[in-house]
């Protein structure tokens, strides 16, 4: 488990996290979803313990680890292992001596590092290319030798710092599902840090939204997808289905456009149609989805009412009532 | 014909010996002074300021003399070491002192090449600073490493022969010996010709060591 509580960092003048609080159960992934300048660097940096927080406390099972120095810091950081956007592979080393790097450092014997590295490069697909040069593999193979030496130590937390960024939609989907199938067969805490919410829709259990430094939303992907509260957290929900936001605005410049977003047993209900009959209204489907999270349904709905403004208001606190969250796409 | 041929054999094999010594004894001298400007300069390693700034400033007054000059001045310390202040065993004295600040300054350079996201991977991964400039920064500057060794040696060449103006052996010395002061424009020819010849040499062989080693790591 990794906790943090009340994480603040500044950096001359900039407040680039003010008091994050945070809780990372064990054996979870953990999404930790923001744009870029939302703070998720900083975020990384602290618990990946190369900086130290200027105020607040972070703890790995329930050990304190900001205040570590020296040694003791040396140690905790072999506790976990890192992924890169930029893979961060090392030119002089082939994939093997990469992989042997971490196991090195801590003077792991000849004949336990040729075993571990060489068990690893066959967990991540990469036997064949052990004796390659890093800079001939692919970005896919760069990040799955990445991965092999993140886990050569045998980590308890993962964290994949906008690990998939850098990669096309099906090489990122292939290293999503390492990361599961690794996780299955080790007890891995998992951290993602993405600005990707198809990313942390395909793998995460949890997910924080941050934005200014701070945490805006958390809970479950579950609760996010289907009931995002926030502005961003609602748009990272959207960029999930291609937006025709703007399209409606210019389109439609004197109508009023709302945006419904529901799960499970409401997806198999008549809304529309109650919206006609119930509130004497005229609608204008202008898009509408219904997406799967974790074998969850999720539907959202653009929509144009038509109709006086008091039935207007009717129709939308019924709507809540039925557990959908109505957002006013226009004003 | 022969008896030049002759004459350039003793003078070139100690130029070639003054080059090789003093590279060594630069490298020596150089490679940590270079090392903890890199690492100690700011965002790097261990940035240390007031270190990096004294250190800096001493290589730059060291590089600012010209080379004839810091021969003079380092007459009293050759006696001191070999003995002497002329011949070959002094100039190796000099051309030492003279290329460290040199040889400090490119390994600097070539060793701030290594991206600071690497440095900070080897971090998280809980190296020691040790094993992150052995193991990390030094390997993976080596390219960079190689060619400004090879700059370095043939400055070092170039130096030797300027040292034979004050006595200092080997080719250069020939030349003025020779060449200039008794008129033997063959003599100097000869001379000439050997140390361009060697700085041919010696570039082609650095080329060719990054070469191998770019190939090597896929980057060409």
């Amino acid at each position: 488990m990794i906790t943090l509580k009340n994480v603040s960092k500044n950096y001359g003048g900039l407040q680039a996290l003010s008091s994050v609080s945070l809780t990372i159960p064990s054996g979870t992934v953990y999404g930790i979803i923001g744009r870029s300048g939302a703070g998720k660097s900083t975020l990384v940096k602290l618990i990946g313990l190369l900086e130290n927080p200027d105020a607040g406390e972070i703890y790995f099972d329930d050990r304190r680890v900001d205040n570590l120095r020296g040694a003791d810091l040396l140690v905790c950081r072999r506790q976990f292992g890192m992924i890169f956007q930029h893979f961060n592979l090392f030119s002089s080393r082939d994939v093997f001596g990469n992989v042997a790097y971490p196991l090195e450092i801590v003077g792991k014997d000849k004949v336990y590092i040729k075993d571990r590295v060489l068990g690893l490069l066959e967990l991540v697909g990469l036997s064949d290319k052990a004796h390659s040069s890093v800079n001939k593999l692919s970005g896919g193979q760069k990040q799955r030798a990445a991965m092999a030496r993140a886990l050569a130590v045998c980590p308890k937390f993962l964290f994949c710092d906008e690990a998939t960024s850098a990669l096309d939609p099906q090489t990122t989907s292939s290293i999503l599902q390492l990361i599961k199938n690794i996780r299955n067969k080790v007890n891995l805490t998992v951290v993602m840090i993405t600005h990707q919410m198809n990313v942390v829709s395909d793998i995460c259990d949890y997910v924080s939204v941050v934005d200014g430094g701070k945490v805006i939303e958390s809970g479950t992907v579950k609760e996010l997808v289907g009931f995002p509260h926030s502005k961003i957290a609602k748009d990272f929900v959207s960029s999930l289905i291609p937006s025709y936001e703007k399209t409606f605005k210019n389109l439609l410049q004197n109508s009023i456009i709302f945006r419904l977003y529901f799960s499970n047993d409401i997806v198999t209900q008549p809304i529309v149609s109650r919206l006609i009959k119930e509130c004497q209204l005229n609608v204008n489907i202008l898009s509408g989805a219904v997406r799967t999270v974790k074998d969850q349904f999720f539907g959202e709905l653009v929509l144009e009412l038509i109709g006086p403004a008091q039935d207007l208001k009717f129709a939308v606190d019924k709507l809540k009532s039925q557990g959908i969250v109505v957002e006013k796409l226009n004003v | 014909m022969f008896n030049t041929l002759q004459m350039l054999i003793e003078p070139t094999l100690e130029t070639i010996c003054m080059t090789i010594v003093s590279t060594i004894f630069a490298l020596i001298l150089g490679f940590p002074v270079g090392t903890l400007l890199c690492v100690t300069s700011a965002g790097n390693l261990i940035p240390n300021a007031t270190l990096n700034s004294v250190l800096g400033r001493v290589v730059n007054v060291l590089r600012s003399f010209p080379f004839i000059i810091l021969m003079i001045v380092i007459f009293p310390l050759s006696r001191l070491i070999v003995g002497t202040s002329i011949g070959t065993a002094a100039t190796i004295v000099s051309l030492s002192f003279a290329a460290t600040p040199f040889i400090a300054r490119i390994i600097e350079s070539a060793l701030k090449e290594t991206s600071s996201e690497l440095i900070q991977a080897a971090k998280a991964m809980g190296s020691t600073n040790a094993q992150i400039v052995f193991k990390v920064i030094i390997p993976e500057s080596c390219p960079a490493i190689v060619s400004g060794i090879t700059l370095m040696i043939i400055t070092i060449i170039g130096y030797s022969a300027m040292a034979g103006a004050i006595g200092g052996g080997g080719l250069g010395d020939l030349a003025i010996r020779y060449g200039y002061q008794r008129f033997r424009m063959d003599i100097m020819i000869w001379a000439v010709s050997i140390i361009v010849i060697m700085v041919e040499l010696v570039q082609f062989l650095g080329d060719k060591i990054v070469d191998k080693i770019m190939i090597k790591r896929g980057m060409r």
